[in-house]
């Protein structure tokens, strides 16, 4: 299901949460919803899911206006963890699987398999259960019914490590399986990872919305070409000063704008300085890089 | 709705269900209130001590006494019954004289009196007619008929002595009936007290709904939720789930207080209460919960704390508040319907209970009574209509502002 906006604004009394962002995300991705805190990113999230209705513009899937969505084809995780303490792990997952369409049948064995999946406790009180256990829970919740369109709003948030690892997993089966998921998080690293799509907002507005290789095509600048030595050479530094420290000091990797200087000047370089070169590379720029040069222009 | 729809209020109603009456303190409240109703039944007769002979206070009352023809006086009069009233054991019954047949007929008929006695025929054979409302007198009915059978016997023992067969034929006694124009002493008393019932109990169960909706809210669900249901689906399932959960509670009160007096050996604590006043009890509680609770649905809008339900629910108490007190401007015995209650008992925030409070005393017409129920079905239903697109707007983010500003803000959008 693809994910159109046209110039969707929304107002929280005088402030602009979101201010005339159109996109158009590709169907059976995994896209990456990226952006600073209060940059809106979930403001478009919930206007995206139908839970808020936009001042201006419009969002839809696949064409069906956000508010008109099957709920059997959707699965939403909220940033904010939203549980039933009171009911059992299994009864809780079982609920919003029925809620979403599954017979009670279908439910109650979807809910014995995603709590198995997930390493949850059936029978286990939610109230009982730790905040990173809580947050499994409701992405069980929001799984278990089988949807085809996911959007999960910092779904590692409160999680240990463990649990990071196992949502990852999920993610990926999920993603195999040819469905759309929306990630939006401030992981960039799990982010560069996973999404071969994704949409930068920043301060209410849309930044970029591409493929990744698209956003590193915007910053050339970022590429760097970097030299690796066997030991420091100040007689490299001397030669070209434009070459940075990639190591902390330790002076054993040094790097410089790619655009600034080709592969074969600078070996010429380092060789003249009598320096023994280990390897020498073209490194993109990090998802980080990126966000932060997108973000603080 | 759709199926399917119908299919998602039914789970949320279940599971609204399951969760209170999973809690502790629902259950505890369940024990508790059966004891206590039980107690409020038996205890006040413990107390007091029980009574002497067995009658109760319903065969103590007024009783005026006409005559149906001229000359008829002389068959019973006044004192002679008065005499023989003392020598009955029972409750005391006060004669008094009355100008007329029809006279003492309208004062039963407004409450004035409890009873007539309309005398004719002869002293050898007395002929009375016992006149009572629509109960037919109870107790003191009963007392009655035995004192006129006294007062004939000694009346005509003093006078003829032993003067053959005719002298010992007892007094032919007729029970009539008569429509009254207001509750009974026993269905005032009654209606009284479901009245205030069904004030606490409507007050009761709409500040737990709006509670509900507002815990929802913050404990952040209702987001989650919203994607899966409507919010019409929401508000509705929650709204029965939690009545359901609130009348089982009501119910088990009710049935612990009429066990206690069916065990205590008392007569029923209804005698003389009109069953469609009981009948329509279940139905105002459920319609009081239904009217208020979707009123609650719409004042809790803007509130973001459960602390601040409370006051945020004033305005459906004051709802409730002018109810009642019109409600009791009726039940009080003999009074009549004012045609402003008469049209307020139809006016679904009303009609509950001021509905309640005309059955009391009389037979409502049926078609006013269909008014009286339906009105608050479908203007709740309304009501909730209404306010699911705001709830589910403002079920993520405040509609900014605080207190009047935030009302201001909600009806702008």
């Amino acid at each position: 299901m693809s994910l159109v906006a046209d110039h969707l604004t929304r107002r929280f009394g005088e402030k602009v949460a979101v201010d005339d962002i159109s996109f158009d995300l590709p169907a059976g991705q995994v896209i990456g919803l990226l952006g600073p805190n209060g940059a809106g990113k979930s403001t478009t999230i919930r206007m995206a899911m139908g839970l808020l209705d936009p001042d201006e513009g419009s969002v839809s899937w696949d064409g069906v206006p956000a508010g008109s969505l099957d709920r059997r084809r959707v699965g939403y995780l909220p940033e904010q963890i939203g549980v039933y303490e009171r009911m059992t792990v299994s009864a809780h997952i079982a609920f919003f699987a029925e809620l979403h369409g599954r017979s009670r049948s279908d439910a109650v064995a979807a809910a014995r398999r995603w709590s198995e999946r997930l390493d949850l406790p059936t029978d286990a009180q939610v109230s009982s259960l730790s905040k990173g256990n809580q947050q499994r829970v409701q992405l069980a919740s929001s799984l278990s019914h089988g949807p085809e369109l996911i959007v999960l709003d910092e779904p590692f948030s409160g999680l240990d490590p463990i649990g990071q690892a196992l949502v990852e997993d999920v993610m990926s089966d999920l993603a195999a399986e040819g469905n759309t998921l929306v990630l939006s998080s401030h992981d960039l690293e799990r982010v560069e990872r996973f999404c071969n799509y994704v949409a930068l907002i920043s301060g209410g507005t849309l930044k970029y919305d591409g493929s990744v290789e698209g956003l590193r095509a915007r910053h050339p600048a970022l590429r760097r070409r970097r030299i690796e030595l066997a030991e420091p050479s100040p007689a490299l530094r001397d030669a070209l000063p434009a070459l940075e420290d990639d190591d902390d000091g330790a002076g054993l990797v040094l790097s410089a704008p790619a655009a600034d200087i080709e592969s074969e000047p600078l070996l010429r370089a380092a060789l003249d300085a009598g320096a023994r070169v280990v390897g020498l590379a073209v490194v993109e720029p990090t998802m980080r890089e990126l966000f932060v040069r997108e973000v603080q222009g | 709705m759709s199926r399917e729809g119908m299919r998602r209020l039914r789970l949320i109603a279940a599971r609204e269900f399951r969760d209170r009456v999973g809690q502790k303190a629902y259950r505890l409240a369940i024990v508790f209130g059966m004891i206590l109703a039980a107690a409020a039944v038996v205890l006040p007769s413990v107390l007091g001590g029980g009574d002497d002979g067995g009658s109760g206070p319903s065969s103590s009352g007024t009783v005026v006494v006409a005559y149906g023809a001229e000359g008829a006086a002389a068959a019973l009069t006044v004192d002679e019954l008065r005499r023989a009233g003392d020598g009955v054991r029972g409750g005391r019954i006060h004669f008094v004289a009355g100008a007329s047949a029809d006279a003492a007929r309208a004062e039963v008929r407004k409450g004035d009196r409890d009873l007539a006695l309309v005398v004719g025929g002869s002293k050898a054979r007395p002929s009375v007619t016992l006149v009572s409302r629509q109960d037919g007198g109870g107790e003191l009915a009963d007392q009655a008929a035995a004192v006129v059978d006294r007062a004939a016997s000694i009346a005509r023992l003093a006078s003829s002595g032993a003067a053959g067969q005719q002298a010992l034929a007892p007094a032919s006694i007729t029970p009539e009936i008569v429509a009254g124009s207001g509750p009974t002493d026993r269905a005032a008393g009654v209606v009284g007290v479901l009245g205030l019932l069904l004030y606490v109990g409507g007050l009761l169960l709409a500040t737990a709904y709006g509670n509900g909706v507002v815990s929802d809210r913050t404990n952040h669900v209702t987001e989650r939720l919203l994607t899966a249901a409507k919010p019409f689906e929401h508000l509705a399932g929650k709204l029965l789930g939690i009545g359901a959960s609130g009348l089982l509670q009501f119910a088990l009160w009710m049935i612990a207080a009429v066990a206690a007096n069916a065990a205590a050996g008392h007569g029923s604590a209804f005698d003389g209460v009109p069953l469609r006043l009981l009948v329509f009890f279940p139905v105002a509680l459920v319609l009081t919960y239904l009217l208020y609770a979707s009123l609650a649905a719409i004042l809790v809008l803007p509130v973001r704390k459960s602390e601040d339900v409370g006051p945020a629910l004033a305005p459906a108490t004051i709802l409730q508040i002018v109810s009642f007190s019109f409600g009791t401007t009726i039940v009080a015995p003999g009074s009549t319907v004012s045609s402003l209650v008469h049209t307020m008992s139809l006016i679904p925030f009303f009609s509950p209970i001021l509905m309640l409070c005309r059955l009391a005393g009389e037979a409502v017409p049926a078609g006013e009574l269909a008014v009286g129920i339906l009105g608050p079905i479908v203007v709740s239903a309304i009501l909730l209509r209404l306010v699911a697109p705001a709830y589910a707007r403002y079920a993520i983010d405040a509609p900014g502002g605080k207190g009047l500003g935030a009302v201001v803000a909600m009806l702008r959008r």
